[in-house]
Parts: C-alpha cells; structure tokens; sequence
C-alpha cells in the first residue's frame, strides 16, 4: 500500500518545466527523503502532493485520493510542514495551537503538551516574535499533535542550527512508527541517518527513488587494472557512470553493482583484469547522478 | 457551526481594534449627522462620514485577507478548513460587525430626527443593510479574495480608478441619449451581470483557489460598466423601458392655442453648436385628474411636400403634465437648415413620446398650525424655528418648511396650497391674492423600500414655486408671484406610485409655418405662426 503515489506528472510554468514525468511511490510507514540541489522541484513536487498546485499532467494520489481531492475534512490526517510557509504571526503560540485544535479530532493535548516541553516553546510569545527555528517547531507541533497518518515536511531542518535540527528529527522519529514521512532536504547528511527511502531530484526529474539500503549497496567505486594498456570500449555499459581510464587502469562509478555479475561484464570488456570495488558516500552517489542527468536504472523501484 | 464560530472567534480577536475604531468613527458619524451644529467647531469635521466607510473598506479587506486565497504559502491552505465554513464565518463577520454598528447608527438617526421608531421600519431598514452588502462589501470582498495583501488591493483600485478616468474620455455624448428608463434598465441588466460574476469570483476563490479565472471574470463584471453605458441608449433597450401602448393612450396631445387663439412655435438659433431650437407649446388634455404624465424623453418627426421627411434623435427629459399643470413646451433641437424647410413646407408633425404614468391618491388635507406635523407618506414635517405662527418664509426659493422621512421619500408625492386659503398676511403695499390661483410641490422619492444612503433621514424642503392661475392665462398678474405657505395654511398631499413607463406617438398635425409678423425676435427668438390646415 503506498501512502504516495504519482504518475508520470509534469508541471509547467510558462516556459520552466519544473517538475517532469516523475512518478513516486512511497510506501506507507516509510520516511521518505526527498533530496536534490536548489531548484530541483523537490517543492513544487511537494506542493502538487498537498494540492497546493495542479499538475499540469499525471496522476497524484495521497493516501488514497486523488490530490485534487485533498482539502477539508480529508486534511484531518496529513501533517504539512514548509519552511516558507505563512503563519498566522499574530497570534501567540498557544492561542495558534489551541486554534489549530479544534480542526482536528484527533489532536492529542498530551502529546501537544509533550511536544510544547520537549521544544521548550514560549507558549505566551507572539509567533512574530519567535526564531526561525522556534517557529519551525510550533509549525511541527500543529502538525505532529493530531497524530496523522502522513507528515509531510517541506526543507524544515534548512538553516536550523545543529541543536533545534536535532529536536525535530528526533521528534520526528518518535512518530515514525505511526506515519508515513516525506520530507524534502538539500543537505543530506541532515538525514540519512533517519530515513528509510530516498529519492533524488534534479532539474524537476526524479533521478532515485528506492530504499536506502538499496542505493547504498548497488553504487559502487570500480578499478579495474589489467597488465598491459586497457581497449577503451566504444560505448560503456549504462551502469558504468564518470568512465575514465589512463593505461592500464580504468575507473567508473557501478550503478548496478553485483559483485559476480559486475566482476564478469567487466572481464568481458576487458579481458582479464582485477577488479575492485569500494563503497561511495551518498553524497557522491547525488553528485554522480547529477552530473550524469539521467534516471538511476531502478529508478521505478521504492 | 462550532469551526465556524471558532474561525469567527479568532477574526474578532483579531480586529478588535479595527471593531473598537470602526463602531467609534460610526457613532461620531451618527451623533454628527444627527446634530450637525455641534460640530461646526471641528476643522477635521469632513473627515467624519468618510472615515467609517474607510474603516469598512480596511476590515472588509483585512477579513477576507486573514486567511488569504492567493497563493500556496498560507497555513491555512494544508489545514482541515472547509471552504463553506469559512465563507460563512466571514459573511456573518462582516454581517456583525460592519452592517450591526450601522444598523444601530441609522436607528439613532431615525430617533434623532423625531421619527417615531416602528416595526415597520424593520423591512426598511434590512433593505437598506443588503444594499450596503451588495454595493460595498460585496466588490469589496471580491477584489480583496483576488488579490494577496491589502497593498495589492489598494493598487488594483488604483487601477480601476485609472480604468474609469479612461472610460471617461470616451465621448459617450456622441452616442444616442439614454433615456432615463433605459438608464434604468440598462444599470438592472448591469447589475444582473455584476452581482453574479463577484459571486462567482467570492464562492470560486472560497472553494478552488484557482486566482487567474477569478481575476478574469472580475475584469469582465469590469467591463460591463461601458457594456452598460453603450447599451443604455440603444433602441432595444429603449423598447424594453418603454414598450409601445397597445391601446390608445390615457390622455391626448395637442398644439396648445396662443394668445391669439391660433398656433404657433417659437425658433431661436444659437450658434455653437450651430442648431435651431423649436419650443412647440403643447397641452395634454383629457387627462385623468389622477394622473400624472412624467415626460422622459421625446422624438419629433415632420413629413413635408414630395416626400421630405426629417426626424430628430430622442431627446433627454421634458415637461410633467397634470390636470392643474397640464401645458409645457417641447424643445426640439435640429439643424437650421431643418427649421428653414418646416417654415416653408406644409409640414405635419408628429411626436413620439417616451413618459412615465403616476397614479396619484386623492387629496389629504393637512393641518400646518402646529411646529411638527405629519403628512401622508411618513413624512413628518416642521417649520424652522424662526419663522413664528402666520409668518412667510424670508427667501423665494424657501418655503420654510421643512420634511424628513425615513429611510426613503415616498414614490411620488404632491403637496399643494391653494390662494384662496392662504393664512399668509399681506406685506406693505401687497395686494391681496386673488382667488383662484393655486401652487405645487412634486417630488421623487423610491419604489425600494429604501434608498441607498448611510443617512436614513432624507429631509426635502418643498419649494412651491409661483402661484398659478386655475385657468391658465398669460394676461394673469399674479403668474410671477411667488407662493409660500404659512404657519396654518391649509395643505393638501396627494402620495402616488408609479404605473409603468411607455411610448406613444401623437400627431400634433400642420407645423408648417409663417413668420408671425407683430413676433418678436432677437435672443429669445422668433415666434411663428402655424399656417391653419389645408
């Protein structure tokens, strides 16, 4: 069951196509990081999930339904988050959660409660008056209190310092075990450790998309060196990205390692040679993929 | 209803200061209109009625705008709201807390004025409350739903502001008149464009949020304001205001007789615009004593020898005929070459009449001798102060009298005094007014239940113009004198409604003219005598 999923959608605007052809599914109890460079359309993607947007084409269904559904009583179960997102500044924090409140059937004042000691949030403060940081956190109490089926977190850790980021995630991670997480960043290293699934974006393409576990173990560093000056093959293999050889060695980056089945395509090439193969970070992984500009080949598993 | 109360409720903690400043600028307005002379001292004083409708504009925006339907950055847009819900608590917002502050304003003004509060003014005064939802608030909030923050929207009627200076340039007066029925027609044709688009433009924004096909429909209702100027004179809508008699009409039409006893038209020529103007005296005759005939515009045709045949554009306005008044002159513009032609040719005319009919109730008599005294139609009415029982009026163009009536004047109203009773008491030298003469009043109030003002006192001081003789004659000597009531003279008020408007054409027969030799001639023009009918 996908709490997710889109097909092949596109958005358009005026001459930018900011989102093409994606198609996400994101499984329910996963947290999902959305990854990508500035301008990816990792927001534009998020705000035609949370109908914030219409797709110029394609499908969308959040939990269900159609996205184009997506509003009144059928926003009772998702959590929405954005980093650029208008709160009511007038208010103060506590009058904003116990407005928020009654929208909700589900709002759990305990939890909110928790959540409000958890953050050391100045319940009496205006909103306007409040850091970047601490409005961030009462944006996330709003939207964590009702316990909903799907969070959805738009860049909320960008520009945090290291001790507020740390809070949210962990507040995030208590209630993984009850929801489904998207959440978009373009700093990696602020969630790798917490996420499940991973997809990357880059100029509106959805280049990954699969279970981390899965990205980490099939990129992999390969050497191969051989005795005398390598053939260089006319055209490499798809999975072989950043090729490069100089005598008798040559270098790419494997998308689809298997240490048997990779091994052997490469004697095939060329000939007899000993390989080796080296785990890279996932921040080369996106760095790979971005510089190639083109969809990872298991791009359609999740 | 509880999420709308709360979303209310959170608008009210909101505003208040807005409330506070509002129901304040309200109450000085009120206590201002009600008792204009205690304010004379204040320099600021103009400011007083524009400020609360100022203030109306600000919440009107600032409501709508607190959850604001443009854009996909506003919290409130990921959130559980339903559009209904929050429609709704707007609407009864800006109900309560623009329209309830008013309400209460108007009822004080009424009380102040020395009108009696009733129940049925209730009818009234709701009327009055959805006229300033649906003239004010209504594009208010339509614009305000469209646009993102309160500077967008001052720029957007900024905008339309430079939208209607432009409209302004476009010579409408070349374009046919319209008449007042067709004005009237058009503005309701106008409004049932209107009305709908800014309700769609309201319920599209509350419900879809789609900004760009809102934005256009509003620029639409836009312009239908020229649609409505440009419609306004054109013959449909003129048969529409105006549908031909399909009898033969109530009264009949006729060259009146000069003093001579023939006929005859008097031309004066101005220069720019180079036209003639024919003034024909006219008499209405066979008119029902209880009618009244509202000339609104006209439509002269002349047949001549071997064919020739000239017919003029419809003409704005005209003279008002009763059973006591029932004479007046029709002035019909044309090219001089035109007038030239009509005197030599044997002409026939003919004249297409476009009128609304009054039917008027039979004549109440009122007793003036007190200071405040009713009159038929809700009118309560008042001699000024200084002038004492049995006094004139110091001014010709003051009667001395003056009427209020709440929240409308009545459709149609007459107040008549006749020579014979005048309590009036002669000046030095004056000579007694002669029996037989008698004075009018007629006014226009609304067939609505109310008239679109914040003011529900509308004051009138009928002026009652010269005495006139019964029998109409130009040898009388009193035509010019000028006819004031006094404390105690008897009134009689006759109220009326309207009867519909319609067209009917009458043949005033031969105009075909001489110049009339003993006519006079010079600025006022020169009289010509109708050659009598071959």
């Amino acid at each position: 069951m996908f709490a997710i999923q889109t097909s092949a959608v596109n958005k358009q605007f005026r001459r930018v196509r900011a989102v093409r052809d994606v198609s996400l599914q994101v499984e329910e109890g996963a947290v999902y990081a959305l990854m990508g460079p500035n301008g990816a359309g990792k927001t534009t993607l998020i705000k035609l999930l949370m109908n914030l947007m219409s797709p110029t084409d394609g499908k969308i269904s959040v939990l269900g339904l159609g996205a184009s559904h997506l509003e009144g009583r059928r926003l009772e179960s998702i959590g929405y988050v954005s980093e650029n997102q208008k709160l009511p500044n007038w208010m103060t924090v506590g009058r904003f959660l116990a407005y928020c409140r009654p929208f909700y059937p589900t709002w759990d004042i305990a939890l909110e409660q928790h959540l409000v000691k958890r953050f050391d949030l100045p319940l009496k403060r205006r909103l306007k008056h409040l850091s970047r940081g601490e409005r961030m956190k009462a944006a996330l109490i709003s939207a964590l209190a009702f316990r909903p089926r799907l969070i959805v977190l738009d860049e909320p850790l960008s520009g945090l310092d290291p001790l507020v980021r740390d809070d949210l995630i962990e507040s995030l991670r208590e209630r993984a075990a009850e929801s489904t997480v998207l959440l978009s960043s373009h700093d990696l290293a602020e969630i790798e450790s917490y996420s499940s699934h991973i997809g990357y974006m880059d100029q509106g393409r959805l280049l990954i998309s699969e279970p981390l576990s899965s990205v980490r173990s099939r990129f992999r560093s390969v050497a191969v060196t051989g005795s005398a000056p390598l053939s260089i093959p006319a055209a490499p293999p798809a999975e072989w990205l950043h090729f490069t050889s100089n005598g008798a060695t040559a270098r790419w980056i494997e998308t689809a390692w298997d240490p048997e089945r990779s091994a052997a395509k490469a004697r095939e090439v060329f000939g007899t040679v000993e390989v080796s193969a080296d785990p890279i970070p996932l921040r080369e992984v996106f760095l790979t993929m971005a510089r190639s500009g083109r969809p990872s080949s298991p791009a359609s598993q999740s | 209803m509880k999420i709308v109360l709360h979303i209310l409720a959170k608008d009210l903690r909101r505003h208040w200061i807005e409330i506070t400043l509002y129901v304040l600028a309200f109450t000085a307005w009120a206590w201002q209109t009600g008792h204009p002379a205690g304010w004379m001292w204040l320099p600021q004083r103009d400011l007083v009625p524009v400020l609360p409708f100022l203030l109306w504009f600000i919440l009107t925006v600032r409501v709508v705008q607190g959850e604001s339907l443009v854009g996909d950055r506003e919290f409130w847009m990921t959130r559980p709201y339903r559009w209904g819900h929050l429609m709704t608590a707007k609407a009864i917002f800006l109900i309560l807390f623009l329209n309830l502050p008013l309400l209460v304003a108007q009822i004080a003004l009424i009380h102040f004025a020395g009108i009696p509060l009733s129940w049925s003014l209730v009818p009234g005064l709701l009327f009055l409350q959805l006229m300033f939802v649906f003239f004010l608030t209504f594009p208010v909030a339509a614009l305000a739903s469209i646009t993102e923050s309160f500077v967008q929207w001052g720029l957007a009627v900024v905008g339309m502001a430079i939208f209607f200076v432009i409209l302004s340039w476009i010579p409408f007066g070349k374009l046919p008149p319209g008449l007042e029925g067709g004005e009237n027609v058009s503005s309701v044709l106008g409004m049932a464009l209107i009305a709908p688009a800014l309700a769609f433009v309201l319920v599209w924004q509350f419900a879809r949020r789609r900004v760009w096909p809102a934005r256009f429909v509003f620029a639409a209702a836009l312009l239908v304001v020229p649609l409505v100027i440009l419609l306004s004179g054109t013959p449909l809508i003129r048969s529409i205001a105006y549908p031909r008699l399909r009898t033969a009409p109530s009264f009949q039409l006729a060259i009146s007789p000069d003093d001579t006893g023939g006929r005859s038209y008097n031309r004066y020529d101005i220069v720019y615009p180079r036209e003639a103007h024919l003034q024909i005296p006219v008499i209405v005759v066979q008119i029902d004593p209880d009618t009244i005939v509202d000339l609104e515009g006209l439509r002269v045709t002349f047949n001549g020898d071997n064919g020739w045949r000239w017919q003029s554009a419809w003409i704005n306005g005209g003279p008002r005929f009763t059973r006591d008044s029932p004479q007046g002159d029709l002035d019909i513009p044309m090219p001089p070459e035109v007038a030239d032609r009509l005197a030599a040719a044997h002409a026939r005319a003919s004249v297409e009449l476009a009128f609304g009919l009054d039917r008027m109730s039979a004549p109440i008599p009122v007793n003036t001798a007190s200071n405040r005294f009713s009159v038929p139609g809700s009118l309560v009415c008042r001699w000024f102060n200084n002038i004492a029982p049995g006094d004139r009026a110091p001014f010709i163009s003051f009667s001395g009298l003056e009427c209020t009536a709440p929240l409308r004047l009545p459709e149609v109203i007459e107040f008549r005094i006749d020579s014979a009773a005048s309590t009036c008491p002669l000046a030095e030298n004056e000579s007694p007014l002669p029996t037989g003469h008698f004075a009018t009043n007629l006014m226009r109030g609304t067939s609505l239940p109310a008239d679109f003002d914040p003011d529900p006192v509308h004051k009138t001081i009928p002026n009652f113009g010269y005495w006139r003789p019964l029998i109409p004659s130009d040898r009388d000597p009193k035509d010019h004198l000028t006819a004031s009531p006094c404390r105690g003279t008897p009134m009689t008020v006759r109220t009326g409604v309207s009867e519909g408007r319609s067209r009917a054409t009458f043949d005033l027969g031969s105009i075909g003219a001489e110049k009339r030799p003993n006519g006079n001639s010079g600025v006022s023009g020169s009289i010509f005598r109708i050659a009598p009918q071959p």
